[in-house]
């Protein structure tokens, strides 16, 4: 991560803090009939450690401009947010929220299918078996403790079949 | 598409048909009960123990799913957006259907639902150390009178009947006593132990152990009937008092439930709790008092408790609905 | 003295049977199993079995549920030292040494040092619960409020340790100190029963559940991780370390008891003393012990970087809880924690209260339950954990791992969903797992926030508490000995710590990059 990535985030923080202040503090703790008191400390605390390492950042950014070679830098943390990640989040994502209208058994065979390729799994095979055996498995174990995982239309079939 | 309409027509027949059967076999499958609180405490190891013999009633298997937070209200709101076909309900301790709803903004309406009915009520005795010089409530309130705020009690949270039933009496004498908020009733118990507060009010199952090993005392029983536990401790009734503080654990069905299957519930409850069994681990093992009322009754109290606890919250501030 | 030992002999005799030690095996096996599938919890298994000991015997329903819980203490650490993925949240400081000694190829080590760690630190423990619990409960039960959040505020300090070296890094670790405190004030504030951050919404009321906070933070968060390593050939990055195993020699094993042995006696200390009080838990206990090994340590430690006493102290530490967390229990009938809450329950089931009375009524009972505790970790360690750790290693020699970490999200899920069956949850863990994925991603520690999170409720409701009790003067907080002696040891903790840190120029090794969370 570069120092200009480290004055951003630095930044964004001292905004939440602003945010925190001045809308949510009033609106969502306030209002409420809580006590400002700790909230407001912590933001404060926030906002200083938040000023100090914007400082650090702006020490940093400068540094890196006089030494441009490799060795200038001395932000910490690396590399950028890559694709598959953020495809991996938006598939669990959509997992969780399916879950409750699809039954436990469906959405998770979807997700395991998915979630396999976005790893890479290059054979279908064994993703088949992982994807049905798994939500199975983990199903009849659920059923066997007498708890519940979201109900679907596979959950009502085995119902059926089960009596 | 015809042949499509005629399939369709034919399950919209069979629907309608299988409609009425169904709440006459009612149950046909298992029923789900979510219970509010985390597993292991009095109320799930008593629910535990009736729902064998609904279960036997009922001639399906119940599910108990724990579904604690928010003092109840997570599982009710979760409850209130059910299907109501009778085979999801909840059980409910009396705060999550009064008191809370009064404390703070819900989505449900507690007044929608369908009451089945009660098995139990709760039981609290006020306490002090085994070693403090308050012998009787009287002593404590004279104490309290001559120095406000110098008594301090633990209660489970603020807005609890415990909190509120004590805050009634302070009321009640114009005393002040300064209510402290724990977390959950042993730790209020433990605070009495470790002489960080002088009193707790608290219910029956988190004190057996420390009272019963001789380390407290206890000044009155806050709720309207004495218990085996103490069974010389007067009742605030008994002490003059035109109070007492009631909770009881209730069954309720999601807005819109037929008669027939809350009946049929209320039934089971009936008698589950008939069970010699039920009773005799309730009263020797479990310290709490088997207490039926029916939908209506429980309804009732609901309703009248409502007026109770709502003015109590408003005295301490805490009422804003 | 002579009359616990002879308590301890009818405990034997009474509970000593085959049937009983059975009942610990199956337990500790299912333990060791739900406490190395990442997101489920040893103590979620309990509640899911607890139902089930209705009908089963006393003594052999509570030794199952021992047995769970024994082995999901230790269980956790599998993950946290083969994938960073702590099985369990106590696990979560182990993997600060264990998964860097691992990939330097001494799979074997790591797992075996946290092995006999936890059942070292539960020895210690079980025994400090026969002979010391009264006094010991008592102590637990002076600390009033101010005690303890002087407690906690010192315990807090050791998160300094736990900070990187650079003037950047500790920035962004007081930072991530802040916003662990910032989430957990999301929820009904227990001083005024008013909401705080919930925005509207039931769930939140009681606050985000630490469980899958910490799951989220460091399991469903390296998922994320490694999703980027796909392509390349470095994913499960371990898999290239197998090639390499470095056998695990009995010189070896004495060395590092040598090493670690101070350390395994403070944290054992520790962790039985932070057991005790109610509240505090083996995830802190964990992590106290770590940065207590560390602060300790001398400046050549290689700490981060696979250091043996980094995996012992935690493993120690978080295993001492299990047995003093009973302690409350067992001598005031008062839960300390979640598994005593269940245990506690498992006594209600049997028609007993777990108490003075039981201890004074049917001493056999209590007894007997100790001695299969101190059994437990023994028997567990010999029969189940090692044979289990060695099958563990097979899997994972063949792991494929483009399944694998989808596998890990499902199980995750499911163990979150499985605590409060609760669907709204899932989307916070969700939220949570990729927060902390773009926290890494900056450089800003995980363990440092977790920490916060898990104490800074303890801090704040305890500080309140004393205030209310003490009608707002903060005198209360100088008056007692044992408050100030506490905050003046945490001013100084802090004070030199931070000394240390700056002035104290770099360590001798630098920590690569990836060994950081």
């Amino acid at each position: 991560m570069n120092a200009r990535s480290e004055l951003s985030i630095a930044t964004v923080l001292i905004g939440f803090s602003m945010l925190n202040y001045f809308y949510l503090i009033p609106t969502q703790v306030v209002a409420e009939g809580s006590s400002p008191v700790y909230p407001a400390l912590i933001n404060t605390m926030l906002l200083c450690f938040a000023l100090a390492y914007l400082a650090e950042g702006v020490r940093c950014w400068r540094k890196e401009k006089l030494a441009q070679s490799e060795g200038g830098s001395c932000s910490t943390g690396g590399g950028k947010l890559m694709v598959r990640p953020l495809a991996m989040l938006v598939v669990t994502g959509a997992w969780v929220l399916s879950m409750e209208y699809l039954g436990f058994i469906i959405s998770t065979f979807v997700f395991l299918m998915i979630a396999s390729r976005i790893f890479g799994s290059k054979s279908w095979s064994k993703t088949l078996i992982l994807s049905v055996a798994m939500p199975l498995i983990i199903s009849f174990v659920f059923r066997g403790l007498n708890a519940l995982l979201p109900e679907g239309p596979a959950e009502e079939l085995i119902n059926l079949i089960l009596g | 598409m015809k042949k499509l309409m005629a399939v369709l027509t034919c399950c919209l027949a069979l629907a309608l048909v299988a409609v009425p059967a169904l709440a006459k076999d009612y149950p046909t499958k298992p029923i789900t009960a979510y219970i509010p609180l985390s597993a292991g405490g009095t109320t799930d190891v008593f629910v535990r123990t009736i729902a064998p013999y609904m279960e036997k009633y009922l001639g399906k298997p119940l599910i108990l799913v724990n579904k604690p937070g928010s003092g109840g209200a997570v599982a009710i709101s979760t409850l209130s957006k059910a299907k109501p076909d009778g085979y999801t309900f909840s059980w409910a301790n009396l705060p999550t259907l009064v008191t809370i709803p009064q404390m703070r903004k819900l989505t449900y309406d507690p007044k929608e639902l369908v009451y089945i009915a009660s098995p139990m009520h709760y039981d609290y005795i006020l306490y002090v150390k085994k070693d403090s010089p308050y012998n009787s409530l009287k002593e404590l309130i004279d104490f309290a009178r001559k120095n406000p705020g110098a008594v301090s009690y633990g209660t489970p949270g603020l807005g609890t009947t415990n909190h509120l039933g004590v805050a009634w009496l302070a009321n009640h004498e114009k005393v002040k006593m300064t209510p402290i908020p724990f977390k959950g009733n042993p730790k209020s118990v433990a605070a009495v132990l470790g002489g960080h507060v002088v009193a707790c009010n608290t219910s029956t199952t988190a004190s057996v152990s420390a009272y019963k090993g001789g380390k407290l005392k206890a000044l009155a029983i806050m709720s309207a009937t004495r218990i085996p536990l103490t069974p010389d401790t007067k009742t605030l009734k008994e002490l003059g008092y035109n109070f007492a503080q009631f909770s009881c654990l209730g069954a309720v069905f999601p807005k819109g439930t037929p008669e027939a299957m809350r009946k049929k519930i209320e039934e089971a409850i009936k008698y589950a709790l008939s069970q010699p069994d039920v009773q005799q681990k309730a009263k020797d093992e479990l310290y709490i008092s088997i207490d039926f009322l029916d939908g209506k009754k429980y309804r009732e109290l609901c309703d009248q408790y409502w007026g109770i606890w709502g003015k109590v919250l408003k005295e301490v501030g805490l009422k804003k609905f | 003295m002579g009359e616990i030992f002879g308590n301890l002999w009818d405990g034997a005799v009474f509970a000593l049977s085959l049937w009983n030690i059975l009942a610990i095996l199956i337990g500790y096996a299912i333990g060791i199993i739900a406490g190395a599938i990442p997101g489920v919890m040893a103590v979620t298994a309990m509640v899911l079995i607890l139902p089930y000991t209705f009908t089963l015997e006393p003594l052999f329903a509570i030794a199952m549920l021992m047995g769970i819980y024994k082995g999901g203490a230790y269980a956790g650490s599998i993950t946290a030292t083969l994938f960073n993925i702590p099985g369990t949240p106590e696990a979560a400081a182990t993997a600060l040494d264990s998964y860097p000694m691992f990939k330097q190829g001494m799979q074997k080590r790591s797992l075996e040092i946290a092995l006999w760690a936890s059942v070292f630190g539960g020895t210690v423990s079980n025994f400090l619960l026969v002979f010391t619990a009264p006094p010991l409960a008592e102590v637990a039960l002076r600390l009033g409020p101010s005690e303890i959040a002087a407690l906690i505020l010192f315990s807090l300090t050791a998160v300094i340790t736990l900070l990187g070296d650079s003037r950047m890094d500790i920035w962004k670790g007081f930072i991530s100190i802040t916003l662990g405190l910032m989430l957990a004030t999301v929820g009904l504030d227990n001083m005024s029963a008013s909401r705080r951050y919930v925005f509207g919404i039931e769930d939140l009321d009681n606050g985000v559940p630490f469980v899958l906070t910490i799951i989220a933070l460091l399991a469903l968060s390296e998922v994320f991780i490694q999703a980027e390593k796909v392509g390349g050939f470095t994913l499960g990055e371990a898999a290239s370390a197998v090639s390499k195993i470095i056998p695990y020699t009995w010189k070896q094993r004495w060395l590092d008891l040598k090493i670690c042995l101070k350390d395994l006696i403070r944290s054992s200390l520790i962790g039985s003393l932070l057991g005790a009080l109610p509240g505090i838990g083996a995830t802190t206990a964990a992590f106290v012990c770590y940065g207590e090994a560390r602060r300790s340590a001398k400046k050549n430690a290689r700490f981060g970087d696979g250091d043996p006493r980094g995996i012992a102290a935690p493993e120690a530490g978080n295993n001492a809880v299990a047995a003093s967390s009973l302690i409350p229990l067992v001598t005031l009938g008062i839960p300390g924690s979640v598994a005593a809450a269940v245990m506690y329950g498992a006594f209600m089931i049997q028609g007993m209260i777990p108490g003075p009375m039981l201890m004074m009524e049917h001493p056999e009972i209590i007894y007997g339950l100790f001695v299969l505790l101190i059994v437990t970790d023994f028997l567990g360690a010999f029969v189940i954990a090692l044979p289990f750790i060695s099958v563990v290693q097979k899997i994972f020699k063949n792991l494929n791992y483009s399944l694998f970490f989808p596998g890990v999200v499902v199980c995750c899920v499911v163990g979150v969903y499985a605590e409060e069956f609760n669907v709204f949850n899932l989307r916070i863990f969700l939220a949570l797992g990729f927060v902390g994925y773009i926290m890494r991603k900056m450089g800003m520690s995980i363990p440092p926030f977790i920490l916060a999170f898990i104490l800074g409720p303890i801090l704040e409701r305890n500080t309140r508490t004393a205030l209310l009790l003490s009608n707002g003067s903060p005198m209360i907080f100088l008056q007692s000995p044992i408050t100030l002696g506490l905050l003046i040891l945490a001013a100084v903790a802090l004070g030199w710590s931070l000394w240390r840190k700056t002035r104290g120029g770099k360590s001798v090794l630098e920590v690569p990059e990836e060994f950081k969370h």
